[in-house]
C-alpha cells in the first residue's frame, strides 16, 4: 500500500520537472518511476511530508488546547440561553430531564417544567430547519397538549426574511394555544406562514408538531 | 512595504471583489443589511491580516508543491480558533458574526492574498495588504448592503443603528423585496463592477 502510495507520489514531480530526470532515466536505461524511487526523490517526498506532518500537528495541537480551554465556557453560555429561553416559554421553578427519552423527529431532549413539586408542563428542545440550514427551538406545552410557548435559540435565516418569522415574538406567540398537528394556514386553529419566509415557517411548524407528539407520546 | 500603493490598490485599483472578482459568494449572499456587511467585512479583515502574517512567516518553510494544504490548514485552524475564542469569551460579538465566521474559511480572497501576495513578500507589506485588501472588500460589502437594504426594506442600519430598528426611510411595503434576494444581489454587483470599470477605463488605469 505505501508501495504504491511513493509511486502515485513519484508520479507528480515528473510534470513540473525539466527534461532533465527523464533523459538521465533514459541514459541509465530505467523507467522513469524506478528513477523517481532514487534517493534523492525519496528525500523530496519524506521533506513534503515531513512539513504537512509538523504543520498539521502543530495547527491539530493548538486547536486543542483553544477548544478544552473555551469548551467550559462555551457550554455554560448555551445552557445559560437554553435556560433562559425555557423560563421564557414555560415559567417553572426548575427543569428535569427525562433521562431516558429517546429522541425523534428532532426532538433532542424533553424536560419536566417542575412547579411547586408537581410537573406543571414539558419543555422540548427541537432541531429543526428553515431556510439558511439548521435551527434550534425550545417549545413549551402545557399538560393539556396546548402550545405554552415557542423560542427560537440559535438559527441560520436571512436577515430580514427568515428572521420575520424566528425573530418575531408576534409571530412565534401565533402558536401559544394550539394544539396538535398544526396545520399551515389561517384562522383559529392553523398558523399562518410569514409570506417571502415559507421555508423558515415551515421549519418552526415542524418543530412545534414535533414537540407536540413527542410530549402527546409519553403523557 | 509600499504604504500608499498598496492601500489604493486595495481599495480601488486592485479592489478584491470589483476589481478581482473574489469572494463573490460571500458578497452576494450577506449583503441584506448594513449590519451583516460591517460584521462580514471586519471579520474577513482581521482574519485576512493574520492570515498572512502567518503565512509570509512560513512561505520560506513550506514547499511549492504543498502549499495550498498548507495555506488551508493554516487558514481553517486560524478560523476555528477565533470562532472559539469569540464564542467563549466575547459572546455578543460571536452572537452577531455567527453565521459569517465559518464562511470565512472558503472565502477566496483569503486564500488568493496568501497564494498571491503573503508567499512572496515579508511580514510587514503582508500585514499590511491584508488590511488594504479586507478595507476594500468591506467598503464593498458597505456599499452594497446599503444599496440592497434601502431599496428592499426601505431601512438604513437595521439590526444595528438605532437600537436595533435602524432608521426607516419609507414605509416597508413599498420596497423591492427583490432587492433583498439573491437577484438583486447579482443586479447591484453587476452595477458597481460595471461602475468600476467604467471609472478605471475613464482615469487611464487600464480596465478591459
Amino acid at each position: 500500500m505505501s508501495g504504491l502510495k511513493e509511486k502515485l507520489q513519484a508520479r507528480l514531480p515528473k510534470k513540473a520537472e525539466t527534461a532533465k530526470p527523464e533523459k538521465a532515466a533514459k541514459e541509465k536505461g530505467r523507467s522513469l518511476v524506478s528513477y523517481f524511487q532514487s534517493q534523492k526523490d525519496r528525500k523530496y517526498i519524506l521533506r513534503l511530508t515531513a512539513t504537512l506532518l509538523v504543520i498539521t500537528v502543530v495547527a491539530s495541537a493548538l486547536l486543542g488546547i483553544v477548544y478544552a480551554q473555551t469548551k467550559p465556557t462555551i457550554d455554560k453560555r448555551i445552557r445559560e440561553k437554553t435556560e433562559a429561553a425555557m423560563r421564557s416559554v414555560l415559567e417553572a421553578d426548575y427543569y428535569r430531564s427525562i433521562a431516558d427519552y429517546a429522541g425523534e423527529n428532532g426532538v433532542t431532549s424533553l424536560n419536566e417544567a417542575v412547579v411547586g413539586g408537581r410537573v406543571g408542563g414539558y419543555v422540548c428542545e427541537v432541531d429543526s430547519n428553515g431556510f439558511g440550514g439548521a435551527m434550534s427551538l425550545v417549545v413549551g406545552v402545557d399538560l393539556e397538549g396546548f402550545v405554552t410557548g415557542v423560542a427560537v435559540i440559535k438559527h441560520s435565516e436571512t436577515q430580514n426574511i427568515g428572521t420575520k418569522v424566528v425573530e418575531s415574538e408576534a409571530v412565534l406567540a401565533d402558536f401559544e394555544g394550539l394544539s396538535g398537528p398544526i396545520a399551515m394556514g389561517g384562522g383559529e386553529e392553523g398558523f399562518d406562514a410569514v409570506s417571502g419566509a415559507t421555508y423558515s415557517s415551515n421549519g418552526v411548524l415542524a418543530a412545534v408538531n414535533a414537540a407536540l407528539d413527542a410530549v402527546a407520546a409519553i403523557q | 512595504l509600499q504604504f500608499g500603493k498598496q492601500l489604493k490598490e486595495g481599495l480601488i485599483t486592485e479592489n478584491p471583489v470589483l476589481v478581482q472578482l473574489l469572494g463573490m459568494c460571500s458578497t452576494l449572499a450577506i449583503t441584506t443589511t448594513f449590519s451583516n456587511g460591517i460584521g462580514m467585512g471586519v471579520s474577513v479583515t482581521v482574519i485576512l491580516t493574520l492570515s498572512n502574517i502567518i503565512i509570509s512567516l512560513l512561505r520560506k518553510y513550506i514547499p511549492n508543491k504543498i502549499r495550498i494544504a498548507a495555506y488551508i490548514v493554516v487558514i481553517a485552524t486560524f478560523v476555528t480558533m477565533v470562532d472559539l475564542l469569540l464564542q467563549a469569551y466575547l459572546p455578543d460579538i460571536a452572537d452577531s458574526l455567527g453565521v459569517f465566521i465559518p464562511l470565512i474559511v472558503v472565502n477566496c480572497i483569503i486564500l488568493g492574498r496568501a497564494e498571491s501576495f503573503a508567499s512572496k513578500h515579508g511580514v510587514l507589506a503582508s500585514a499590511w495588504d491584508g488590511i488594504c485588501q479586507g478595507l476594500g472588500y468591506t467598503l464593498v460589502l458597505l456599499a452594497m448592503s446599503i444599496i440592497r437594504e434601502f431599496l428592499g426594506s426601505g431601512t438604513f442600519g437595521a439590526g444595528m443603528l438605532n437600537g436595533g430598528e435602524g432608521y426607516r426611510i419609507f414605509a416597508e411595503s413599498y420596497g423591492a423585496q427583490m432587492m433583498v434576494q439573491p437577484v438583486g444581489g447579482f443586479l447591484t454587483l453587476g452595477v458597481l463592477i460595471a461602475l468600476m470599470q467604467w471609472a478605471r477605463r475613464n482615469t487611464g488605469k487600464g480596465g478591459k
